[in-house]
C-alpha cells in the first residue's frame, strides 16, 4: 500500500471546506516527493471508484506535470459538482515514482467516497508492484534513511495544512493496506497520543483477530476505561518502553508519536510481545463474558420485589 | 513467491511470457511510466486461450488496474486474451469492505457487479484464485497425472 494518511477535523467547517482541504494536503504531500522521487503526470477525477473495471465513471483528466497548476485546476472543479457527486469523488494524480535506476508507475490519491476512505485513508500514496518489488514500502526502507525522510514529511504535512480545518490523526507505512486485525504489516506510524494509541491498535486487532484469551474478556470491558487503566500503570509503561527500544526508533513529541520500524518484522515481534506482555496479563484476572452474564443474572434474581 | 497460474479445465498454460520483457507492449508508448504498470505474465493454455494473470500485487484495487492496462495494451498489439487472473494469498480485511469473492470471480460489493476490464469492445470478467485454491488444483492435477502414468 505504501502509506496512508488519515486526517481529523480540527476546526468547524462543511463537508465541501474537508474535501478541499484533502486535495490541498495531497498537493502537500506531492510537492514533498514532486521532482525528488515522484513525477506526476496526469490527474484523474472519478465517481464511485477509482477505474471502470471497479464501477467507477472518469469525470475529468488533465495533465498534472505542474502539480501547482493542476491542484488549481481541480480546486475550480470539484466547486462546480454537486454536493451528492463531490461526495462520492475520487482524486487520482498518477504518474512515476524514480528510486535511482528503478521506476515505478505510482499515485497518490484523495479518498471522498467514505467507503473508500475507510480502506485506503484521506489520502493514500503508493505504487504498482513490479518484478521482486510488492510494495514501494520496500523500496523505501531500501534505498531512503527513512528515520530522517518520515519526521521532514510528517512536518512538511503538518505546516501544509496548517490553514485548514484538518489535522493528521494517523499515518502508516505499511506493506499491504494496513488492517484493524492485523497490524503486523506496519513499517512506521504516526498516532495521536502516546502509548495510549499503540495500545489500542494492538488491542482492537486482538480483539478483531478473536484470539479467545482477549475476545471472551473484552466483550463486557470498556476499552476506554481498559486502555486508560493499562497507561496508568508504571508496569505497563516500563513493559513497553523496554520493547520499543528493542524494535522500533521511536520519537515522542506533544500529543504524538512515531514509530519506525527497525527491520521487517518489527511490528509483528512487538504487536506478539505487548499482547504477551501486557494485554493478555492484564486481562487475565477479569471474568469471561458468561460469567458477567451469570452474574447479572444473580444479580436480578437475588433482588425481590417489594410485596 | 508463488507463480503458479490456475488449472483451466484440467489444463495448465504450455507456455508462459513475462509482460514486462514483451516487446510488442513496450514500444506502444514512448513515455516510459505508460509501459510500467502491466501485470505479471500472459500464459498460453491448449485450446487457444491466453490469459494475463498478476500475482504479487498486495492491494486488489492495483491488481485490478494493472490488469486492466494490461489488457488495454493487448487490445492495441492485436494480442489475444481470454482470461484475466489475480494469484493472491489472502483477501484483505480491509478491501473486504469493497470486494467480494464469489466462485473465482471478483465482485464490486458497493456495486454487486462483477469486476471486468475492457478488452477491445468486450468485457471480461476478472478471477481471483487464492494460493491455497490454486496449490490445491496442482496437487489433483498432479494426482492424475501420476494415475494415468501407473495405468
Amino acid at each position: 500500500m505504501g502509506i496512508k494518511v488519515v486526517f481529523s477535523q480540527i476546526k468547524p467547517a462543511s463537508t465541501s471546506e474537508i474535501i478541499l482541504d484533502r486535495l490541498k494536503a495531497c498537493f502537500a504531500a506531492i510537492k514533498f516527493f514532486h521532482k525528488g522521487l515522484f513525477f506526476p503526470q496526469e490527474a484523474e477525477v472519478w465517481l464511485g471508484a477509482s477505474s471502470e473495471a471497479l464501477g467507477g465513471t472518469l469525470k475529468k483528466k488533465l495533465p498534472a506535470t505542474n502539480p501547482y497548476e493542476a491542484t488549481d485546476v481541480l480546486h475550480r472543479y470539484l466547486r462546480t459538482l454537486p454536493f451528492g457527486e463531490v461526495n462520492e469523488t475520487i482524486i487520482v494524480f498518477k504518474g512515476m515514482w524514480q528510486f535511482g535506476e528503478i521506476n515505478l508507475s505510482g499515485y497518490f490519491s484523495v479518498q471522498n467516497s467514505k467507503v473508500w476512505r475507510e480502506v485506503y485513508g484521506d489520502i493514500e500514496i503508493s505504487a504498482y508492484a513490479k518484478g521482486e518489488i510488492e510494495d514501494i514500502v520496500d523500496i523505501f526502507w531500501n534505498t531512503q534513511d527513512m528515520p530522517t525522510l518520515i519526521p521532514k514529511f510528517l512536518q512538511d504535512m503538518k505546516q501544509s495544512i496548517q490553514q485548514t480545518h484538518i489535522g493528521l490523526s494517523q499515518v502508516t507505512f505499511s506493506r499491504g493496506i494496513p488492517t484493524e486485525e492485523d497490524p503486523t504489516n506496519l513499517m512506521a506510524a504516526y498516532l495521536v497520543g502516546e502509548r495510549r494509541s499503540l495500545l489500542g491498535i494492538f488491542y482492537k486487532a486482538r480483539k478483531k483477530s478473536m484470539d479467545p484469551d482477549v475476545a471472551a474478556k473484552s466483550e463486557p470491558l470498556s476499552t476506554t476505561f481498559f486502555l486508560n487503566t493499562l497507561v496508568e500503570e508504571n508496569l505497563v509503561k516500563d513493559r513497553i518502553d523496554r520493547r520499543l527500544r528493542e524494535a522500533m526508533i521511536v520519537e515522542v513529541q506533544s500529543k504524538s508519536s512515531l514509530y519506525i520500524a527497525k527491520q521487517r518484522d518489527s511490528f509483528a515481534k512487538l504487536y506478539d510481545e505487548i499482547s504477551k506482555t501486557v494485554l493478555k496479563p492484564a486481562l487475565e484476572k477479569l471474568p469471561k463474558q458468561d460469567t458477567v452474564k451469570d452474574l447479572i443474572h444473580k444479580g436480578l434474581e437475588e433482588y425481590k420485589e417489594p410485596e | 513467491m508463488h507463480k503458479k497460474p490456475p488449472i483451466i479445465d484440467g489444463r495448465t498454460p504450455d507456455s508462459k511470457l513475462e509482460l514486462e520483457k514483451m516487446p510488442d507492449l513496450q514500444n506502444q508508448s514512448s513515455d516510459i511510466s505508460y509501459n510500467l504498470k502491466i501485470a505479471d505474465e500472459y500464459d498460453h493454455y491448449p485450446d487457444c486461450k491466453w490469459a494475463i494473470v498478476e500475482y504479487k500485487s498486495r492491494s486488489l484495487k492495483d491488481a485490478v488496474q494493472q490488469l486492466s492496462d494490461t489488457a488495454e495494451k493487448l487490445a492495441k498489439a492485436s494480442k489475444p486474451l481470454s482470461y484475466a487472473f489475480i494469484v493472491s494469498m489472502k483477501m484483505n480485511h480491509a478491501e473486504s469492505r469493497i470486494f467480494r469473492k464469489r466462485g473465482n470471480v471478483l465482485y464490486n460489493k458497493l456495486t454487486k457487479d462483477p469486476v471486468q476490464i475492457r478488452f477491445g469492445n468486450n468485457r471480461m470478467e476478472v478471477q481471483l484464485y487464492y494460493v491455497d485454491e490454486v496449490e490445491g488444483q496442482y496437487q489433483k492435477y498432479e494426482g492424475s497425472i501420476i494415475r494415468w502414468v501407473s495405468k
